[in-house]
This record gives C-alpha cells, sequence and structure tokens, in this order.
C-alpha cells in the first residue's frame, strides 16, 4: 500500500476535524430539541456539509494532493502561535500594559531583532501607549499592571 | 412619468437653504470623516464602535448636525475600511473583504499605492452614485424594501455564501464545506425559540461567537502567521516607496472602469437597503458579478485592479442603501445604521414613513452633504493615505506582533471582557489551517456573519407558509435570486460543457 504524503494526511486531518464538529454539533442541537424549529437550519445544511466531506474524502483518495514548496510548514508557524497563545491566556493577570509588551518584546527577540535597546524602547512605548489609548476610548475597564484601572 | 415627481422639490430647496444658512452643520464633517478614516483603517476599530463611542457628543448638536457627523464617520469608515485589506490582507470591516482579493495580491506585487488610488476613485464614486440614487429613489425603494421578506432575505444569504465557494475556484468543495461550517457555527447560542445549542456549557457564547473578533482571526492573525518567516509586506525594497503621483494614477485609473464602478454601486444600493445583509454581501456580488463577466476570469484573486473597483464601488454605496432603509422604515441595515438609529432616538425621532413624510427636507440635507462629503473624502483620503500606506515600510517582526496586540485590544473593545481575544486566538488557528488547507476562509466568515439571520429567516419563512413548499412559488424575487445563486453555482461548469461538446 502506497503511504500517505504529509500534505494529504493533514488535508484528511483538517476533513475529520471538520465532519467531527458538525456531527457533533448536529448531536448537540438534536439533543437540546428535537423540533423543525430548532433544526430547521442546523438539520439541512449539517446534512449538506457531510455530503460534501464524503465527496471531498472520495476525491483526496483517488486525486493526488501536489505540495506548493513555496507554502510555509506548521514548524515555521508554531512558535509565534505558542506566543500568541500565552499573550492570550496570561492577559488576566498581566494586563493588557504588561502583557502586550511582554509579547511584543519576546516576538521581536524570537524573530531576529538583536538590538536589546531597540526592543526595550519599542515594546515599552507600543504596549503602553496602546493600551492608554484604548483604556481612554473604551466604556469598560481594563485589566492593567501599571496603568491606572477600575478592572 | 417625470423623474422630477420623483423629487420633492420644495423640501430640496429647503435642505439646500439650511445647509448654506448655517456653517455650522459643516464643522462636524470634517472630524467625522478623520475619525471613521482612523477606525476604519486601524485593524480590531469598527466603523460601529467609531459612531457608537462618539454618539454621546450628538447630543450636544441638532438632530441634521448629528446625522452629518455620524454619516461622516460612515462615509471616511468605509473607505478607510480597505486600507489594512490592501495592505495587511485584514478587512477593516466585513463589507471590505472582496477588497482583500485583489487589493492585497496588488500589495504584495509593489502596488499598494495604485490599489489606494483605485480604492479611494471607487469608493468616492460608490458614496456619490449611491447618494444621487437615494435622492432620485427614495420613496420608490421604500416601497421595494417592503416586499422583502423572510423567503426573500434567506435566498440573499444563501447566494453570498455560495458566491464565496465559487470563487475557489479549484476547490469549490472546499468554499462550500467553509462557508456551510461558518453558517452552523454562526446559529451557536439561543435560537429565536430560546434553544441553547453547542455552547459547550461556556456562558460567553449564550449570544453566540462574537463574530467580529472571529473574522479579526480569521482574517488577520492567520494571515500573519503565514508571514512570519519573510522580512516586509514587499519584499522588494524599490516597490516599498510610498508615491502620491502613484496613488492619483490610481485613483484616475479607476475611472476608466466606468460601468464596473456604476455596476458595483447599483448592487451596493440594492443589497445595502435589505436589512442586516448589506455591503457585508453587496461586495462580494459586486466583485463575482466583475470576474464573471470578465474575459479573463482567472487574473482575479493575484491582483486585477478590477476585483478593487467591484468591492469599494458596491460597499461605499451600501452606505446610501442602508441609510434608504433606515431613514424610510426606521429598521438598521447594520451595526453603523443600528447606531444611528440609536441617535435618532436620543432627538426623540423615529425612522419611517412618517418621517420621511414629514421631514424629508432634513432627509435631502443628509443627502447633499454627503455630496459634499465625498470631495472631503478624496482631499482627506489623498492627504491621509501616505501616511497609512507607511506601514508597508516596518519590518515584519515589529508588524506582526503589533497588529496582532491591535487586533486583541480591539476585540476587547467589542464584547467588554476576555471572551474576544480568546475568540481572536481560537479563529487565528483556525484560520490558519483553513487557510493553509485551501478551505475557503471569506466563506467561512460570511457563514459566520450571516449564520443567525438565515435561520431566523428560514423560520419566518417556515412560520408564514405553515410548511407549504408551494408559498415560495408565490414569491417571484426568492426563486429569481434562487436561479441567479444556481446559475453561479453551476453556470461556468455548464458553459464550459456545451463548449467542449460542440467542439
Amino acid at each position: 500500500m502506497r503511504g500517505l504524503s504529509l500534505k494529504k494526511s493533514a488535508n484528511f486531518g483538517v476533513l475529520f476535524a471538520v465532519t467531527l464538529f458538525i456531527l457533533w454539533y448536529l448531536f448537540d442541537a438534536y439533543s437540546a430539541l428535537a423540533s423543525i424549529e430548532n433544526l430547521i437550519l442546523i438539520g439541512p445544511i449539517a446534512a449538506v456539509t457531510l455530503s460534501l466531506c464524503t465527496a471531498e474524502f472520495i476525491r483526496y483518495l483517488r486525486e493526488d494532493e501536489i505540495e506548493d514548496p513555496n507554502q510555509e510548514s506548521f514548524r515555521d508557524v508554531f512558535p509565534a502561535m505558542v506566543i500568541f497563545t500565552g499573550y492570550i491566556l496570561s492577559l488576566d493577570f498581566l494586563g493588557f500594559d504588561l502583557g502586550t509588551t511582554l509579547f511584543i518584546a519576546i516576538f521581536l527577540r524570537m524573530h531576529g531583532e538583536t538590538k536589546w535597546k531597540m526592543i526595550l524602547i519599542y515594546s515599552v512605548l507600543f504596549g503602553f501607549l496602546v493600551s492608554y489609548f484604548f483604556s481612554q476610548m473604551l466604556p469598560y475597564p481594563m485589566p492593567m499592571s501599571f496603568l491606572p484601572t477600575d478592572y | 412619468m417625470n423623474p422630477l415627481d420623483l423629487i420633492d422639490m420644495g423640501a430640496a430647496t429647503h435642505a439646500l437653504t439650511m445647509l448654506v444658512s448655517e456653517p455650522s452643520y459643516w464643522l462636524v464633517v470634517f472630524p467625522g470623516i478623520l475619525i471613521g478614516l482612523v477606525f476604519g483603517a486601524t485593524p480590531g476599530l469598527q466603523i460601529s464602535m467609531a459612531m457608537a463611542i462618539f454618539m454621546p457628543m450628538t447630543l450636544y448638536m441638532d438632530f441634521l448636525q448629528a446625522m452629518l457627523f455620524l454619516t461622516a464617520i460612515f462615509t471616511g469608515g468605509s473607505f478607510g475600511g480597505g486600507v489594512p485589506a490592501i495592505l495587511m490582507n485584514i478587512p477593516g470591516t466585513s463589507s471590505c473583504i472582496a477588497t482583500a482579493f485583489d487589493g492585497y495580491p496588488m500589495a504584495q506585487k509593489g502596488k499598494h499605492n495604485e490599489a489606494l488610488g483605485l480604492a479611494l476613485g471607487a469608493s468616492t464614486f460608490g458614496v456619490f452614485l449611491g447618494y444621487i440614487i437615494l435622492f432620485m429613489l427614495m420613496k420608490p425603494l421604500s416601497v421595494m424594501v417592503l416586499k422583502i421578506g423572510p423567503a426573500e432575505m434567506f435566498m440573499v444569504i444563501l447566494w453570498g455564501i455560495t458566491l464565496i465557494a465559487s470563487l475557489r475556484g479549484t476547490h469549490v468543495l472546499k468554499g462550500l464545506i467553509a462557508g456551510f461550517v461558518g453558517l452552523l457555527i454562526g446559529t451557536i447560542g439561543f435560537n429565536e425559540e430560546g434553544t441553547l445549542r453547542g455552547t459547550f456549557g461556556n456562558e460567553y457564547l449564550l449570544d453566540g461567537v462574537p463574530v467580529v473578533p472571529a473574522m479579526m482571526g480569521m482574517f488577520a492573525a492567520s494571515e500573519l502567521f503565514r508571514l512570519v518567516k519573510t522580512n516586509y509586506l514587499i519584499e522588494d525594497e524599490a516597490s516599498r516607496k510610498v508615491r502620491l503621483t502613484l496613488i492619483m494614477k490610481g485613483f484616475r485609473d479607476a475611472f476608466r472602469h466606468p460601468i464596473i464602478m456604476i455596476r458595483g454601486s447599483m448592487i451596493g444600493i440594492f443589497i445595502g437597503a435589505v436589512p442586516g445583509v448589506g455591503s457585508s454581501v453587496s461586495n462580494l456580488i459586486s466583485y463575482m458579478e466583475t470576474k464573471r463577466r470578465d474575459k479573463d476570469p482567472e487574473s482575479y484573486g493575484k491582483g486585477n485592479p478590477k476585483g478593487i473597483i467591484a468591492s469599494e464601488s458596491a460597499n461605499s454605496s451600501s452606505e446610501a442603501g442602508s441609510m434608504a432603509t433606515l431613514l424610510a422604515l426606521g429598521i438598521p441595515g447594520g451595526g453603523a445604521t443600528a447606531v444611528m438609529l440609536a441617535a435618532f432616538a436620543m432627538h426623540n425621532i423615529t425612522g419611517g414613513p412618517q418621517f420621511i413624510r414629514e421631514q424629508m427636507d432634513v432627509v435631502y440635507a443628509v443627502i447633499f452633504a454627503n455630496f459634499a462629503q465625498v470631495f472631503l473624502l478624496i482631499i482627506l483620503g489623498i492627504i491621509c493615505i501616505p501616511l497609512l500606506a507607511s506601514v508597508v515600510k516596518i519590518k515584519m517582526p515589529y508588524l506582526i506582533p503589533s497588529v496582532l496586540a491591535l487586533a486583541t485590544l480591539g476585540s476587547f473593545g467589542l464584547t467588554g471582557n476576555l471572551s474576544g481575544p480568546i475568540t481572536v486566538l481560537i479563529f487565528a488557528l483556525i484560520g490558519w489551517f483553513f487557510r493553509r488547507y485551501d478551505y475557503s476562509v471569506a466563506g467561512a466568515v460570511i457563514g459566520m456573519l450571516l449564520g443567525r439571520m438565515a435561520e431566523s429567516s428560514l423560520l419566518h419563512t417556515y412560520q408564514i407558509s405553515g410548511g407549504e413548499l408551494s408559498y415560495l412559488f408565490e414569491r417571484p424575487i426568492a426563486l429569481a435570486i434562487l436561479a441567479l445563486m444556481i446559475l453561479s453555482l453551476f453556470g461556468q461548469t455548464v458553459i464550459k460543457k456545451i463548449k467542449a461538446i460542440r467542439k
């Protein structure tokens, strides 16, 4: 049996995840209330989408996927995803001012900026100025470490 | 019938007198356009947000001045939203999605100056023509909009999604899957009957997935992840220059395609008048129509200037369409007009047929002032574009985290809690996988935007018809849209097959 290419395996993975989501959502909506009013859109759209997923699955089996060499790999973007995830999840306790400053500083360092003075000045200026701007513009309190807030 | 019969000449004269005799009305237009430009051009900030933030200021204005201020923000924002769509592939608003299709590839080729000029030209034309049509057709349009029922609305929504899917060319199936998955995500939360679906027990999802933060994640963050290995948005140093002459060239070039601009503006005003659908769909329909009619449809999505013209002329003229529905029926077409409706209430005014009948002079004054706003937008746009376009000179390691942080802060601004930033994160990851494996990100976003409305429209149709399918045959507009939808999905394939058989 011929082995699956990386692209094909990943394609299968994404399609599988999409199919799982549709099945779970259909089941969840059906469990909530099995009435026409509740399923009037979800039912038909889920059925059509599942049919399309099946057709796409068959297409994968029959056709070869050609990998575009210019496309970025998961390995390239993974570090950026991790830093961004850390930034978002830490906002509640680091606040927007410190969180944004640290996020920008770490991102810059990891992506080739070697001048520490530049990293420090840019990240602090951007993090604090933008957080201050938004805190003044928005009608609700924002989490902050140093800037004044009612959060 | 004499076209002048459609215009109330007495009210028009009174409107002109009001605008000329009271210079203070004009004082609010300049800052209004500037606010709209800045908010539209800043990823994460929305026109509706700008209008909501500055709405309390209108308490100190009379009704006409308040309307001029808010429509000025609307006009500035409708162009401003195209700037990040072109430069960063981040549609500032959902109405600029199609602008990014060809605008961003043009920017990547170093043609960002021309692309921004094209967008400004098409936007100003769209606003101008939109308000002319509104002026001429204010009365008949308000009657026509009343004929649009839930069945027609559902068809327009479905049409929008299938259009996106068929844009994917070789990946139509994946485009449809993405669009329909988006539609399902859009229905998460309570439905009209009070049933709760798909929330994982999370209280933040009771009202559904916050759509704008999800859009920011899908479009902006996922695209920025893709660019982590690049040094600049435009790799060629010579192409990164911001030149006013090239911006002006792009501006003039837009007027070399009058048919595309007129068609886009007409689509914009009529789709824009449909409550809730508006500019989110009109820019896509205009783009698709232009692509379908072009001799070289394959060049779209790769930096064809006509794509920008089609999208920008449609989304800008949608402003006039949504104003028609707001003024004539008192129904907001979207977030921005919903804020305007709140401003109506603040001044104890209710939009609708009675308002038009009794205060037609105020309606005409708003329309006339918007003609003047077009020229102010050209001047301010030309002054501001070089500043906004300088983003291409920023190194990507600086640009990426800065825009991600802006989107995060903006999403917090939209939800008022951390559910906004978390939504950006989740949909950024989904968006990257969708983009990487050729699922239509735009289709999924449009689906999410319209999911809830699609469900209500279908439910209302079911309730009105009593479940009888024959009801559809009593709705010629719905049938016509259905025919168009089928044509846009299968038309090209059928024509190709017929041609192949003939050969």
